[in-house]
Formats: C-alpha cells, sequence, structure tokens
C-alpha cells in the first residue's frame, strides 16, 4: 500500500482497487545470446472504468505488456493482479482484441461472435437475442451470415468488438486494433468506439502508436520507455468530451499534450536506437 | 454526431453479393480457360496424328515419333475395349485397390498427424521414426509387400497406402502447425475446453490443408497402383489380360504387342485420376465453405 502512495504512477482515487494493477513486472524472452529483456521493473495501475492508453516506440514491449495482462504468459518476477486478484492465465474478464483480425474464417460472424457463450455450455435463447442486438448496435447485423473474408476491415473489426462485448469483460485489451485500416475507416471507427464506451463504460487498455488516436479516446496515457520497458510517463488527457478528432487539432490544450508525448517518445526511440548501435559496436568480434 | 457515425460505417463499402451460379451451357462453352484448353488437346492431337502417319518426312528429324500408333487406331483399340467386360473389370480393379488403399491412408494419416500435432511427447517418439521412412519410396515397398501381406491385393493395397499417407500427414501437420496462435488465445480467454479447441478450431483449422494433402495424395495413389500392378501381375484378375487392373492392362498389352491399348490404358489412367482429384476438389471445397471466394 505504501507503494501506491508515494508512486506516481498510481491511479485513480486511493481506497479503490484498480482494474489492473502491475508491480515490477520483469519479462524476458530467449535464452542465451538471444535473450532480451522486453520489461523490467515495470508498474502500473489502471483504475476501474478507466480509458487507457498506452503508447511507447516500436519493441517497446506493449504487446507483451497485453500478452501478461491477458493471462497469455507469465512474468519472470513481479505482480499482476486483476481487481486485486492475482492474474493466473486467459480468462473471460479480460479480452484482448487483436491487431489484425482474429475471427475464426470458418465461423459465421454470428458464430463468432457467440462463440463465447458456445464453447462456456452457456448457450441459450438470451445469449442469442443478446448476440443479435450486439450484431445490430456494431452494425452489422445484414451480413450475420456471412464469413469473415467476405466482411471489409472494418466490419471485421467491429464483429470482434462484438464477440468481445457479449461475454461483458471487465477489461478489454485493445493492441493497435485499428492497424491495418485505411485512414478513413479509422477515423470512423474512433469515433464509433468513443462512442461505444460512452454508452457502455468499462475499463479499456488500448495499445497504439498514434498519439492522435490516444488524445482522441483516452483518460490517461502512458508512454512505455525503450526496451527493457517501464512506464516512462503517466499522462492525464483531461480534455472535456465528447471530443471530435477534428476539434482536437485546433485544441491548444491538446496540442500540448501532444507536444510533451512527441517529445517523450522521441528520447524514447532516439535512446533505443542510441542503445542499439552501441549493441551492435560492442558484439562484434 | 453519434448517429452520424454509425450510419457512415453501415455505409461503408460493403463486397458484392456472390454471383448466381446457374447452369448456363453458353458461358461453359464461351469460357476462354475451357476454350483454351480444347485448343491445346487439338494441337496435341494433331501432332501426335502427324507424327504417326507422316512415316518419311518426320521419321528424319524423330525418328521416334512415328512408333506410336496413330490416333485412329487408339481409338479402334478403345472400342474394342470399350465392349470387353474385362477392361471395364480393370477399371473396378484399379479403383478398388486405390480405393482400400487411400481410405486406409486417411483413416490411419488424419489422426496419427493430428497426435503429432497436439502432443510434443507423441512427436518426440513417433516423427523420427516417419522422417526416416518418408523417403524411401512406395515402389521400394512391393517386393517387401508381397512377402509380407498374405494376399496380392493387400500387397498391392498398402502400397498405395504408402503414397497417399505421407502427402496426408505432412499436409495436415504444416496446416496444424501454422494456426494463429491468436485464434488459441482468443478460445482459452473464452474459457474453451481442450476438446472444444481440438473440434472448433484445430479440426477446421487444418481441414484445408487435408483437403490438399488428400487431393495430392489420390494423385500418387494412382501412380503407385500401376506400378504396383505391373510388378505383381494384377493379382486375382491377373488371369486375363485386360482385367488385372488398367496397370496390368498397360503392361500386358505392352507383353502382348497390341501398342493402341498401351495408349488406351494411359488415357485411362489419366482419365481416373483427374477424375478422383476432381470429386476430392469438390469435397474438400463443400467441407471448407468460408474459402469460396469472397466475391464471385
Amino acid at each position: 500500500m505504501g507503494w501506491r502512495a508515494a508512486h506516481p504512477l498510481a491511479a485513480g482515487a486511493g481506497g479503490v482497487t484498480p482494474a489492473i494493477a502491475l508491480r515490477d513486472v520483469d519479462k524476458t524472452y530467449g535464452v542465451g545470446r538471444r535473450r532480451r529483456a522486453v520489461l523490467r521493473g515495470c508498474s502500473l495501475e489502471i483504475a476501474q472504468g478507466e480509458f487507457c492508453a498506452v503508447l511507447g516506440p516500436s519493441g517497446a514491449g506493449k504487446s507483451t505488456l497485453v500478452r501478461l495482462i491477458a493471462g497469455f504468459e507469465r512474468p519472470d518476477a513481479g505482480a499482476i493482479t486483476a481487481l486485486g486478484a492475482p492474474v493466473k492465465g486467459p480468462g473471460k474478464d479480460r479480452l484482448v482484441m487483436f491487431q489484425e483480425t482474429a475471427l475464426f474464417p470458418w465461423m459465421t460472424t454470428r458464430e463468432n461472435v457467440l462463440y463465447g457463450p458456445r464453447v462456456s455450455a452457456e448457450r441459450g435463447p438470451a445469449w442469442r437475442s443478446r448476440a443479435e442486438e450486439l450484431l445490430r448496435r456494431v452494425g452489422i447485423a445484414a451480413f450475420a451470415q456471412k464469413y469473415p473474408a467476405q466482411l471489409s476491415g472494418g466490419m471485421q473489426r467491429r464483429a470482434e468488438i462484438a464477440r468481445a462485448l457479449l461475454n461483458d469483460p471487465a477489461v478489454m485489451i485493445l493492441d493497435e486494433p485499428f492497424r491495418g485500416l485505411d485512414a478513413m475507416t479509422r477515423a470512423l471507427m474512433l469515433e464509433y468506439y468513443a462512442e461505444l464506451h460512452a454508452a457502455s463504460p468499462r475499463t479499456q487498455i488500448f495499445v497504439t502508436t498514434d498519439v492522435d488516436e490516444a488524445l482522441f479516446l483516452a483518460d490517461r496515457l502512458l508512454v512505455m520507455s525503450h526496451a527493457p520497458a517501464a512506464v516512462a510517463a503517466a499522462i492525464e488527457i483531461d480534455l472535456p468530451r465528447p471530443r471530435s478528432l477534428a476539434g482536437l487539432v485546433a485544441d491548444d490544450r491538446a496540442n500540448a499534450i501532444k507536444r510533451r508525448v512527441l517529445d517523450l517518445l522521441e528520447t524514447e526511440g532516439r535512446r533505443a536506437f542510441g542503445g542499439r548501435a552501441r549493441a551492435a559496436l560492442v558484439s562484434r568480434p | 454526431m453519434s448517429i452520424d457515425a454509425t450510419t457512415r460505417l453501415a455505409t461503408e463499402i460493403a463486397p458484392p453479393a456472390t454471383a448466381h451460379r446457374r447452369f448456363d451451357v453458353r458461358r461453359i462453352v464461351l469460357d476462354p480457360r475451357r476454350r483454351r484448353g480444347a485448343v491445346s488437346w487439338l494441337v496435341v492431337l494433331l501432332i501426335w496424328q502427324l507424327g504417326a502417319s507422316s512415316g518419311g518426312w518426320l521419321a528424319e528429324p524423330l525418328p521416334w515419333i512415328g512408333r506410336l500408333p496413330a490416333p485412329r487406331d487408339v481409338l479402334a483399340a478403345a472400342l474394342e475395349l470399350g465392349v470387353d467386360p474385362g477392361y471395364w473389370h480393370s477399371w473396378l480393379a484399379s479403383g478398388g485397390r486405390v480405393l482400400l488403399g487411400f481410405a486406409a491412408a486417411v483413416l490411419c494419416g488424419v489422426p496419427f498427424s493430428l497426435l503429432l500435432a497436439g502432443s510434443a511427447r507423441v512427436r518426440g517418439v513417433a516423427y523420427p521414426v516417419f522422417e526416416l521412412l518418408r523417403p524411401v519410396p512406395p515402389l521400394a515397398w512391393v517386393p517387401a509387400a508381397i512377402i509380407f501381406w498374405p494376399t496380392q491385393e493387400l500387397s498391392i493395397a498398402f502400397v498405395i497406402f504408402l503414397g497417399a499417407f505421407y502427402p496426408i500427414v505432412l499436409n495436415v501437420l504444416g496446416g496444424a502447425r501454422s494456426v494463429d496462435a491468436r485464434f488459441l488465445e482468443t478460445a482459452r480467454s473464452l474459457g474453451a475446453s481442450r476438446w472444444s479447441v481440438f473440434r472448433r478450431l484445430l479440426l477446421p483449422a487444418v481441414l484445408p490443408a487435408m483437403a490438399v494433402g488428400m487431393e495430392v495424395g489420390i494423385g500418387i495413389t494412382w501412380e503407385v497402383v500401376v506400378a504396383a500392378e505391373m510388378i505383381s501381375g494384377g493379382g486375382a484378375g491377373g488371369a486375363s489380360a485386360s482385367g488385372g487392373g488398367l496397370g496390368f492392362l498397360i503392361w500386358s498389352s505392352y507383353v502382348g504387342g497390341s501398342y493402341p491399348q498401351i495408349i488406351v490404358g494411359m488415357i485411362s489412367i489419366g482419365v481416373a485420376g483427374y477424375a478422383s482429384s476432381a470429386l476430392l476438389r469438390w469435397v474438400g471445397a463443400r467441407l471448407t465453405p468460408w474459402r469460396r471466394e469472397p466475391a464471385a
């Protein structure tokens, strides 16, 4: 508890259990000469209901962070808790939306959305009607019988959102979810996701490489340092909602935050390059 | 703005609906692919006829082509064989052997490769043996198979089994290994059991690779059945020249000096192989409807 009070990265009001908390987490991949420390001493807290964006230079361990919180992998050291309980593996309370699509190609859109209740033997008319409602809400009800390959990129992303939301996860984890979409569709998806969050708020962890995405969506922004990574800075985004992508461009406060974040990213990025260059020189025989 | 974004999303470009698949004779005849195929067949027949009937002037640069029986003689032989019940018995004999060996290869190969893919322990035990036996060509097994199996039919079927077994195992194994890790992780997050992961994930994910493996495998079975019948003497039907299988038919026609029949046998095997591959392709497409082209 002392950590919470003293640490500048602690989020939200004291006393409430955070949705997700990492304490001094280390994660290393590979062995021997291929050994690569990705996270070192990484600590963070995400409050319940908070929309938290995670930003960092590429290779900063953002995806590793996602995999650890989701429970796909275990940390080498440190502790990860979800709503106070230690994370021991993947669970329905923390659902991940990956980069690109992870819809099952052999299932129709409807079957994909209904996958969660189906595999946990909770099928029934109640789930079906909830799925239909979600399909309508994300605007792809007309495509429920289509296979993912028959959907456009944006529709695939929305089907995936529906698949996750049907299970009502406490935490949604999005790993660069709109990467690979064209700029138009991406802007629409951002607006759409903001509306969805406003309509049914829950804890969101949104990993991105795009500052504008973070400014548009998030309550708070965590900037990762270069690898082995930890949280370099936590920045409150206290801009009024609803926000608009166009409005943010003209907003002085938004631009001030953006400058600060870009400065940080540049510093971390340069450090990463410098570190790599030095390593290359040293390892040469 | 809220309604705005939703409606704009709803009207976002959707792929066009699948075109109708009505049977249309005109489209089939005018299909450029079919036209090109017909042209190439005509060219092959023309060169063949020219070569066979040239005698003099083509015999100088291409002395071997004049020795081929002419298409007319082959057609005559085909008509003759067409009314010979032994010829059709050969179709049945070879087809039955292919079916038996191929079915055994599917029944053994698919579970074996899924076990290999699913369990590191099974892989550790079985894969080295598999990898060592795999380069041995099926035909090298013929003598051993004749010694080992009690009947000649079983020996032939066993060699055919080997021909189809390896491509099926390799393809299914490759398919299982390339299953996207995100699929498995999504399933685990949503609480899928091991059995459910196998049934709803692994199995459909490897179906396309399985279909490819079976298509490759059935092609090899026809290669193998011919050679196995030539070597082992046509099995039970080998008493008559035309009734011991299509491979045996070719061999006995060669031994008996009826060369047009050789060509009829070769074409028969080509047709049989093409038809069985096409059938498997069709079955494979039915089993994997999600792999149809997004829009026709």
